[in-house]
Parts: structure tokens; C-alpha cells; sequence
């Protein structure tokens, strides 16, 4: 046995197994015949060229027989002969065939590159629907907020004629305004009735500009300016595209909004609430009644 | 971080859900699992009373043939495919708890299992849906004879002809591989079980003694053996005397085994026989070049690569690791369908 750890440290396991069959008295022949192999291929094993045989799962097989027929110990024989067999590529992907079927078969799934795709996507999304939700829950506070103080100094710059002309029909359109923003916001309609009977008595702008009937002023006053006006009478979606492409507004308005928007024209206009809500040009009012349909008014104003 | 990400999210696995034997390959990490495919029931308060799961695996397998009235040891594969449904499911499910546990976030694994060559649609269908009720998210099948190859390092994707014998606990399959598909497969329903019931017949027509399933296979492993060799060897063997009812003890030879084994031997060979005439003549060069290569338990069988070398007169070759093979391949085989290998798996 040491003598074949000997022979298989200095030769290789082809001569170690060459080694036992000499002393067995056997001959290539009858070795080949017995393992079911060409002599060819007995030749090669003893001579350690394991690259002339059919692959490196065959050589290790055939060897593993060869030392167990001549009654060898195979474990150190198979250990050695690991480090001599030639390097094999290793089985990389499958054939072609597979690539193109795998277009052909909707059921394969997407691959893996595919998946992250997806993944990100998923990640895309979710941080997208986060700011969006950010973004609305901040929306109604911190830009009227900013918005209503510079309004209501604008009021207070524009309306004291109309009031000091005729406060009678200031009164009127503001009780209009009133009126029709009061379905949907008794609050409203609240403190602008509160303040009416103050500028009935007296005929001096202060009510006007004074900020607490603000909510009446804002009624009275768009936000903003820009040739497309809106005023919101009910809740309504509202999205509005200028000819740029720009997104002047695209979200939920609360009753009793009134938002002036600026872009190049043509708008195009999509509002959700179509029958609650007023929709002025250049101050002239725009009939929505013959793009409405489900509620629903689609337009284009030029 | 994206490796890790991965490997948190990826959770894939291979199931050889064998007759005798489940293992279990996860991607990333390798066999995880090779238990028995036996489970033990417990049947509650009476006929009609509750069942419960008392254990799967090795464990179960201690309890087989050797139960009270109220458990039943049940080994719900036969033949290569599910005899029981219900139960396969149940084993299922433990199973791929026991090695991929449930964590936050991650998705259901996608599952490659192995099914038989000669099964039919509503077993493989059976198979399948198996696997979904057991918590998969997409099942993959793959025919046995293409996850051995694999398994067994063949060079499966090129064009030359390679030849491969599974011999399982139920089903003995052999196939012909060549170009990433499979151009001869047949399988017969000869396997591990049939050699040990084959022993267990053999003795009480012989001996007048009856053994259990577990004494059967302990013989088939320690003196079983294909092919006439120099050394007999013997064991002594109890079990239960038929005349007398009494348990007795007597000694048995290799050379018995030998002839027990004989009829589920011959079947084998003739099945690769059969599989060497239908194979084209250019692949039958390849395979006279290179011989075929034995996976399976049934491998184990000593001197079985003798038998068929001497019946077919080709060089047989043992894989490393025969028992692993299957479910080897098959791991292979899941990594390669995320690269669009999907030529390998078979359609229901």
C-alpha cells in the first residue's frame, strides 16, 4: 500500500494503477474487456492524458472502476487525480434554443434582470406615492395660507371703488357668492352673513379690508392671476394642461375655491365636478353644459 | 446590499420529492433538507375524530410498522408519484417550513420539483398543485431523468449523446440527453421498494419468515448486492416465524439476496436495454464511448454498475454522491431559470 501512495506521489494515478496491474500480472487487454473500455482508452488513463478522455465526470468514473478492479483503495487515487484533470468550461447556459423559447413562453416569468426591474419599480412607486401624499397633506395649508394675506392686500387695493360706488350691489354680489358657496360650506356662509349688516350700516370699505370676513373676501377675489378663472362651488377635480404641457392644476378643490390660473393657451381642461363649478376666460364666463357628460366637463379653451 | 437584498428576498428551492426520500436544494445554500417521505397521523377520539400531524420525516419514518392503533406511519408517495394528496401536501408544507420559515416581506419561494418521466398528466397536475397548496408562488416541473443529469455533471447541452439510469425508491428511470433535451426517457415502476419487498418475499417463501419493510432495506444495504462477487457475506436477520408465531432469529447470504434481487434486477436491464435500441445510432456511439452513469439510491446497490456492464457490455460508471443527483440537478437547473433555461423543464 505505501508502495502505491509512493507511486501515485511521484507518478500520478495512472502510473500507480499501471503499477498494480503489472503486479497483478494482468494485461491491458483482458483490463479493458473487464471495464468495458478500449484499450485507447486504458492507455490514456495510465498515462495520465484524462484530456483524451470523454469528459472529466467519465474520467473520474472510469478510474474510480479501474482502482476498485484491481482492488485498489480509490479515495486516494480520486483525490489525486482531481489536480490533473484538464480544466473543464463549465456548463454555462443552456442552449440557445432555451433563449428563444423563453420569448415564446409567457409562463417562463421574466429573468432575473427583469424582476429587479420590477422591484425598483415597486420602490419607484412607493416613494412616489409618499411625496404625493406629503405634498397633498401640505397643499391646502401652506399655499393659501401664503396666497390669502397677499389676496386680501389685493382686495384691499382693487375693491374700494366698486364698494364706495355702490355698496348695495357689492352687497348683493356678495351675498350671491354667498349663496352659492353655501351648499357646501355653512362656515362660509357664516361669516360672510356675519360681517353684511356692518357694511349695510355704514358704507365704508373697512369690512373689506378688514381680515377677519377674509373667507368672503377670498370668495370674491381669485387666487392668483391668470386668464382661466375658476370658482368651485363644490368639491371638484380639477386638471388643467396649458399648451406647454405644464400641469397648472391637478388635484382635488374644495368648495368654495376660487383659483385663477396662468399658462399660454390652449388650456385643456378637465373638471370632475362640472355642474358645481364656474369656469371664466378672460373674465367672461365659460358654458360648460355642452362638454359635460357623467359630471364630468372635457374642454379645450383657446 | 443588493446580494443581500437578494438573498433576502430570493428564497427559490428544489424539491426531489422522492418515494423513499425528500431532499430539498435552496438556492445559496444547498441541500438543506433529506429527510423520509414518511408521516406519522394521529388519529383523535376515535374513527371520526380530528388528525393531526405527529411527525414528518425521520422522525416518522422510526414510527413505521412499529405504531399503535391510534397513529398510522404513512408513506404518502408510491411509485414515484402521490398516492396519498392530502398528506403529500401536509409533508410538503413542513417540509418548506422547516427550511425556509416565513419572514417579513418575503415573497413565497418559487419551487422546481421533479417529477417521473412515465407519470401522467393528472399525477404531475397532482404534483403540482401539491406544491401550490403547500405555499409556492410558481411551480416548475422537471423530468427526472434531465435533474440526474444535471446532477450527475453530464454534458447535458452539447451535442453528444449522454446516458443516465435513476434508480429511486418507486421508479427506475433512464434517459437519453443530448442538446439540453431529453430524446429517450422511459421509466418503470422498479425501484428501492421493490428490491426490499422482493427480500421480503423471498424469506417467507424460503424461510417461512415474515420481516418488516425496515429489516428489508437493512439487509438490502449491508449484503445486498447485483452481481456474483468473491467474498459471501452473511447477517443474521429476526423476524417472525410463520408456522410458530414466534420471533426468531436465522442467517441469510449475499448470494440469497442476490437471487431475491434477481426479477426487479432483470427489469432494470431490460428497460436499459430497450432504452440502447431506441437510442439513434449517432447518440449510441457516444454513449459506447462513454457508458452510462448510475444516480439514485438504487446506485448504491453493490455491484449493480457490474451487472449492467456485463449485460450491455458498456462501461458503467457510478455519479458522486448518486442519492443527491436529482435534487442537485435540480438546484441547477433553478438557477438557469432565471436565465431563461426553460427549455429543461416540461410543460405539465
Amino acid at each position: 500500500m505505501s508502495e502505491q501512495e509512493q507511486n501515485l506521489r511521484v507518478h500520478g494515478p495512472g502510473a500507480a494503477l499501471k503499477a498494480r496491474r503489472e503486479e497483478l500480472g494482468l494485461d491491458v487487454d483482458y483490463v479493458a474487456t473487464q471495464l468495458k473500455l478500449s484499450q485507447r482508452q486504458i492507455d490514456s488513463i495510465e498515462s495520465d492524458r484524462f484530456d483524451q478522455l470523454p469528459g472529466n465526470t467519465f474520467a473520474r468514473g472510469f478510474v474510480r472502476n479501474y482502482a476498485r478492479m484491481l482492488q485498489l483503495d480509490p479515495a486516494p487515487i480520486m483525490a489525486d487525480l482531481e489536480s490533473r484533470l484538464p480544466h473543464e468550461r463549465t456548463q454555462a447556459a443552456l442552449p440557445h434554443v432555451a433563449e428563444e423559447s423563453s420569448a415564446f413562453n409567457l409562463s417562463s416569468g421574466s429573468g432575473s434582470g427583469g424582476r429587479w426591474m420590477v422591484g425598483l419599480g415597486f420602490v419607484v412607486a412607493f416613494i412616489g406615492a409618499v411625496g404625493a401624499i406629503l405634498w397633498y397633506l401640505q397643499q391646502p395649508a401652506s399655499p393659501e395660507l401664503a396666497t390669502s394675506g397677499a389676496a386680501a392686500s389685493a382686495v384691499a387695493l382693487e375693491t374700494p371703488p366698486a364698494i364706495a360706488s355702490d355698496t348695495a350691489a357689492s352687497d348683493s354680489a356678495a351675498a350671491t357668492v354667498a349663496s352659492a358657496t353655501t351648499p357646501a360650506a355653512p362656515a362660509a356662509l357664516a361669516t360672510a352673513a356675519t360681517p353684511t349688516p356692518a357694511p349695510a350700516a355704514t358704507p365704508t370699505p373697512k369690512p373689506a379690508a378688514t381680515p377677519t370676513p377674509a373667507p368672503a373676501v377670498v370668495a370674491s377675489a381669485p387666487q392668483g392671476e391668470g386668464p382661466v378663472r375658476l370658482i368651485v362651488a363644490e368639491d371638484s377635480w380639477v386638471q388643467i394642461t396649458d399648451a406647454n404641457g405644464t400641469r397648472l392644476v391637478g388635484n382635488l378643490l374644495k368648495s368654495g375655491t376660487d383659483r385663477s390660473f396662468a399658462g399660454t393657451g390652449p388650456y385643456r381642461i378637465k373638471i370632475g365636478n362640472a355642474p358645481g363649478t364656474k369656469l371664466y376666460l378672460h373674465g367672461q364666463e365659460v358654458d360648460l353644459a355642452p362638454y359635460i357628460k357623467n359630471n364630468v366637463a372635457t374642454l379645450e379653451l383657446k | 446590499m443588493f446580494g443581500l437584498l437578494s438573498g433576502y428576498f430570493a428564497n427559490d428551492i428544489a424539491i426531489d420529492l422522492g418515494t423513499a426520500n425528500t431532499l430539498i436544494y435552496m438556492q445559496g445554500k444547498g441541500i438543506v433538507l433529506d429527510e423520509p417521505s414518511v408521516v406519522a397521523i394521529q388519529q383523535e377520539g376515535g374513527p371520526s375524530g380530528k388528525k393531526t400531524i405527529l411527525a414528518v420525516g425521520a422522525e416518522a419514518k422510526k414510527m413505521l410498522g412499529r405504531t399503535p392503533g391510534s397513529i398510522t406511519a404513512i408513506r404518502p408517495m408510491k411509485d414515484g408519484v402521490i398516492a396519498d394528496f392530502t398528506i403529500t401536501e401536509q409533508m410538503l408544507k413542513q417540509f418548506i417550513k422547516k427550511v425556509n420559515p416565513s419572514r417579513l416581506f418575503s415573497s413565497p419561494p418559487r419551487i422546481v420539483i421533479c417529477v417521473p418521466c412515465g407519470s401522467t398528466q393528472v399525477e404531475r397536475r397532482a404534483i403540482k398543485e401539491s406544491a401550490l397548496g403547500a405555499g409556492a408562488r410558481k411551480v416548475e416541473l422537471i423530468e427526472e431523468p434531465m435533474a440526474a443529469a444535471i446532477g450527475a455533471d453530464l454534458p447535458v447541452e452539447e451535442a453528444t449523446g449522454s446516458m443516465v439510469v435513476d434508480i429511486g425508491g418507486g421508479t427506475t428511470e433512464v434517459g437519453v440527453i443530448s442538446l439540453g433535451g431529453i430524446v429517450y426517457a422511459s421509466s418503470v415502476r422498479v425501484g428501492g421498494d421493490k428490491f426490499d419487498e422482493s427480500i421480503i418475499n423471498y424469506i417467507r417463501r424460503n424461510y417461512g419468515m415474515l420481516i418488516g419493510e425496515t429489516t428489508a432495506e437493512e439487509i438490502k444495504k449491508r449484503i445486498g448486492s447485483a452481481f456474483p462477487g468473491a467474498e459471501v457475506r452473511e447477517m443474521e436477520v429476526k423476524g417472525r416465524n410463520l408456522a410458530e408465531g414466534i420471533p426468531r432469529s436465522f442467517t441469510i447470504s449475499s448470494n440469497e439476496i442476490l437471487e431475491a434481487l434477481t426479477e426487479p434486477l432483470n427489469q432494470i436491464v431490460s428497460a436499459v436495454k430497450q432504452a440502447l435500441e431506441q437510442t439513434p445510432p449517432e447518440l449510441g456511439a457516444d454513449i459506447a464511448e462513454k457508458g452510462m452513469v448510475l444516480t439514485g439510491g438504487g446506485a448504491l446497490l453493490r455491484d449493480l454498475d457490474r451487472l449492467l456492464m456485463e449485460e450491455t457490455g458498456l462501461p458503467v460508471i457510478v455519479a458522486e454522491d448518486p442519492l443527491t443527483c436529482v435534487v442537485r440537478g435540480s438546484g441547477k437547473a433553478l438557477e438557469k431559470l432565471d436565465k431563461g433555461g426553460v427549455a429543461i423543464f416540461t410543460n405539465d
